[in-house]
């Protein structure tokens, strides 16, 4: 329990910021090519996503369509990175479904998150 | 990316909503050209797509003036729609119209300008698929990047060194050239300019998505390329995009289609209605065939069903095989699913046990060929052979010119005896199992899992979960033609524009696995271990059905197959006579004629493919069975007593239903507009790279169907331009729900884009659903009725 304790009291958090973003998965190729253009250097894509917003409910895990439904994607970048997704998303927001949230988060391996 | 290039590329993204992704004509895939515009209800969608495009959104006078006459507008109805939107009958009649327009419809407007001149032809050279004897260099750094370095030395710019100052990126250069630009009017500007040449827009959008594409390396294009390129050309000509000609639609137009659309519906309704009373319950099958929901289908199995005790269903193309298919011996693999949803893995086609012999001499052969065909190409394409190869093989081609128009059929067989001397037949079967190879992209093969899901997808989205017979087909399909650069439109478009058959092949052999057949029975789908599957290709310009190669190898179906070959030739016999009526220019009505269409080099008409398609129709083939549907009819088999909970009702909605859509809006607007929204007369067809095809040599890509798709000649019609009629046998509640969940959905029934109808098999009402929800009672003729069935079951 010791070497555990000291383990996990030389981690070092640094902060960052998560977007999640929320489109049509038609727009999945336009949002992934923003993300890696603007510095974020992965995500998590998560698709066949359902949930209910302004232009109603959203089915996901369709069978014989994979553009009709959502999908999620999820990056962890410096600020300024992240500032450049987000004004990247509105004007695309502002005529389509979906959104985008932005938050604070610590992550331990900073280099895994920002570019050299 | 700097915040300023990414909001870029967002005004980009937006400005090409409105234009509708454009698939090379090697995998034809038919498309709304509205597409983008479909979240506008339709009236509004075809004025905008007329002040966008210039092009006409409803029928002409002309061709309801033709409808009127030959009785496909009831004129009765006519009068009930005008009077229902206030206006009377009397004003509405088309009058008098010219049933013979004397002039060709001119080329799209537009094509004057040396900017679109200069950058149609940057494009061709920049887009060339192996055609250009001399490719444009520096193609793998980008379209903009490429045509920055080569546009120096282009007299025909202006001002070359103002190219040359231009920065290297794409949206770096797109954000300098937009300088002068309020932002608030950028997006604006943008779809102007893509909205001048919608098909190399429409194009180059998909190509930029295209992640498969052989040449995404070697030649990679964005949309930021190609504004980049447009606008350095407008400035340096100071020519911006002009609004096309104002097209006014008469008053009148939207009625007339209601009309159109209403006499349609309240026939098909009332054929249905009668018929469904009064045809005998079908009798248990010798053998099952399932078809693709393509309107051909409907023919020959109707000219089956009434040929012997046969079941037929209808499901799309790819049968539940989201694959990339390589045939034996192909240089690459193509998608073979719809293009709705991408492949999940990739199945070679490889020779069968014992045929490693001639495999060998077939890939040697195959080689031969290839090498053959380079070596005539480079003579053709290099500025000195080709003076001495025109001498030199003059006589050959012009043979073979002679061959080919005084007998087609002839030619072909002694072409074909050639191939297979230099590459002989091979039986092939699909590899399916997943295997590790070092290729990464698409997995090669299905896991057992895989299979199991593909497998139950198939059969339980089509109720197809009992009552199996001792013999199921799987029908895939394709059409036949030769010197047709539109050859891949005949072809199946749930394999994205290809033959259907290996995807029937996939899955027979799957469904005959024990190890699978166990995995289904714990999922409640039990098949006797007397029904065995088996896969076959319907050719729909000869309506020959081939069955695959190994069909014989089981003792207990040899019986049955040899009833189903003779029923078969039957039913083939009475399809095509059927089509050779609807066939203009037919010599006879008889087998010979069509297979001389199918070999015929002149013929721009092998088929009729789907024109005429209105409607599509989700329910139990008992439901239209009796009925003549006339080839009309997406036809998807579905059991509402065995969905519950709708799901395989979703899968129907959201899939075949919107590739029905997008196949019947293309017919449309390629029939009202066949000059915008259509690809012209072949007559003056040129292919261009390999993809497309241009009208002259510096056009826009011609994205729609050719005029000799849609109309017999200029002055008559064939395809009827009628928006998408859905019916589904279901219960309302459960189409509710459907909708409810599926935002696409109700975009497409809001709108008018599509309209749906329900036969609710629990109430025995058949409903109209209105536009926002809701739903209205049919007021056809009541359903007991003791009228003779226009075409009755022969027993």
């Amino acid at each position: 329990m010791n070497d555990t304790t000291s383990d996990t009291s030389r981690l070092v958090f640094h902060a960052l910021k998560k977007i999640e973003i929320v489109v049509e998965g038609e727009r999945e190729p336009f949002v992934g090519e923003l993300l890696s253009r603007c510095g974020a250097t992965g995500y998590t894509l998560i698709r066949d996503v359902a949930g209910l917003g302004h232009h109603g409910f959203h089915e996901g895990r369709l069978l014989f369509n994979d553009r009709a439904s959502l999908v999620m994607f999820i990056a962890v970048a410096p600020e300024t990175a992240i500032q450049a997704i987000a004004t990247g998303l509105k004007p695309l927001l502002e005529q389509h479904s979906g959104v985008m949230f932005i938050s604070d988060v610590q992550v331990a391996r900073l280099e895994h998150f920002t570019r050299p | 990316m700097p915040e300023t290039h990414a909001r870029l590329a967002a005004l980009i993204e937006n400005a090409a909503d409105g234009i509708a992704p454009y698939w090379p004509l090697y995998g034809f895939i038919a498309v709304n050209p509205l597409r983008g515009l479909e979240h506008r209800p339709f009236e509004q969608a075809v004025r905008e797509g007329a002040a966008r495009f210039g092009g006409r959104g409803y029928p002409s006078r002309s061709q309801v003036g033709e409808a009127l006459a030959r009785g496909a507008i009831d004129p009765e109805v006519l009068t009930e729609v005008a009077r229902r939107h206030g206006r009377s009958p009397a004003s509405v009649q088309p009058g008098r119209t010219d049933p013979t327009p004397s002039r060709t419809p001119p080329a799209r407007p537009g094509r004057s300008s040396p900017v679109d001149r200069l950058l149609i032809q940057w494009l061709t050279a920049f887009l060339d698929e192996g055609r250009a004897g001399w490719p444009m260099p520096r193609r793998r750094l980008g379209f903009f990047r490429a045509w920055r370095r080569c546009a120096r030395h282009d007299p025909r710019i202006p001002d070359r060194q103002a190219i040359a100052t231009l920065p290297d990126d794409a949206l770096e250069a797109l954000q300098r050239l937009l300088d002068d630009t309020p932002e608030r009017e950028r997006e604006e500007r943008l779809r102007a300019h893509l909205a001048v040449l919608p098909g190399w827009s429409g194009y180059i959008k998909w190509r930029a998505t295209a992640l498969d594409h052989p040449r995404r390396e070697a030649a990679p294009i964005s949309l930021a390329d190609y504004l980049a390129v447009r606008l350095a050309l407008a400035r340096q000509f100071a020519a911006e995009p002009e609004p096309p000609a104002a097209i006014e639609h008469e008053p009148e137009a939207p009625i007339w289609l209601e009309a159109w659309e209403e006499t349609y519906r309240r026939r098909l309704i009332r054929d249905l209605r009668r018929a469904a009373t009064l045809a005998p319950p079908a009798p248990t099958p010798l053998a099952q065939l399932v078809f693709c929901i393509d309107v051909r289908s409907e023919v020959l199995r109707r000219h089956l069903e009434r040929s012997g005790p046969y079941e037929t269903f209808g499901f799309a193309g790819f049968f539940g095989a989201a694959v990339r298919v390589r045939a034996f011996g192909a240089a690459h693999d193509h998608p073979s699913c719809p293009v709705l949803i991408a492949p999940r893995a990739r199945v070679p086609e490889v020779p069968a046990p014992g045929t490693e012999t001639r495999a060998e001499r077939h890939l040697r052969g195959l080689a031969r060929l290839r090498d053959l065909g380079r070596v005539l190409s480079g003579l053709k394409h290099s500025p000195v052979g080709a003076f001495a190869f025109a001498e030199a093989s003059g006589p050959a081609y012009a043979l073979a010119m002679l061959g080919r128009t005084l007998a087609p059929l002839g030619f072909r067989d002694l072409l074909a005896r050639g191939r297979r001397w230099l590459t002989p037949e091979v039986a092939t079967r699909p590899r399916i199992d997943l295997r590790v190879e070092s290729e990464p992209d698409t997995p090669v093969g299905l896991s057992p899992a895989e299979q199991t899901r593909a497998a139950e997808g198939l059969l339980r989205v089509m109720g197809l979960t009992t009552r199996f017979a001792p013999l199921v087909v799987l029908c895939g399909h394709g059409g036949q033609t030769v010197n047709n650069p539109f050859a891949a439109g005949l072809d199946c478009g749930a394999c994205a524009g290809h033959r259907g058959g290996p995807n029937a092949r996939i899955m027979a052999a799957i469904l005959n696995r024990p190890a699978i057949r166990a995995r289904l029975a714990v999922r409640g789908i039990v098949i006797p271990d007397t029904t065995r599957f088996l896969a076959a290709e319907h050719d729909t310009t000869t309506d020959a059905l081939t069955l695959s190669d190994d069909a014989d190898s089981s003792p207990h179906q040899r019986p049955i197959l040899a009833r189903l070959r003779t029923d078969l030739d039957r039913a083939r016999a009475g399809a095509v006579a059927e089509r050779c009526r609807r066939l203009p220019d037919t010599d006879g009505a008889g087998l010979a004629a069509v297979e001389r269409r199918a070999a015929d080099w002149a013929q721009p008409r092998p088929e009729w493919a789907l024109a005429r398609n209105a409607a599509f129709i989700v329910g139990q083939r008992s439901l239209s069975r009796a009925t003549d549907l006339e080839g009309r009819c997406f036809l998807h088999s579905y059991d509402w007593r065995a969905d519950p909970d709708g799901a395989a009702l979703t899968a129907i909605m959201t899939g075949p239903l919107v590739v029905a859509q997008w196949i019947n809006s293309q017919y449309y607007f390629s029939t009202v507009d066949n000059v915008v929204y259509g690809a012209g007369s072949k007559v003056t067809h040129n292919v261009v790279g390999g993809f497309g095809v241009m009208q002259g040599n510096a056009s826009d890509l011609m994205t729609g169907l050719p005029a000799q798709s849609v109309r017999v000649s200029a002055a008559q019609g064939h395809h009827e331009p009628l928006r998408l009629l859905t019916l589904i046998q279901a219960p309302t509640e459960r189409v509710d729900s459907v909708i409810a969940r599926n935002a696409n959905l109700r975009q497409l029934f809001d709108n008018g884009w599509v309209a749906l109808y329900v036969i609710d098999p629990t109430t025995e009402r058949w409903q109209r659903r209105l536009p926002g929800g809701g739903w209205q009672a049919d007021d056809a003729e009541p359903r007991r009725t003791a009228q003779p069935v226009r075409e009755a079951v022969s027993a």
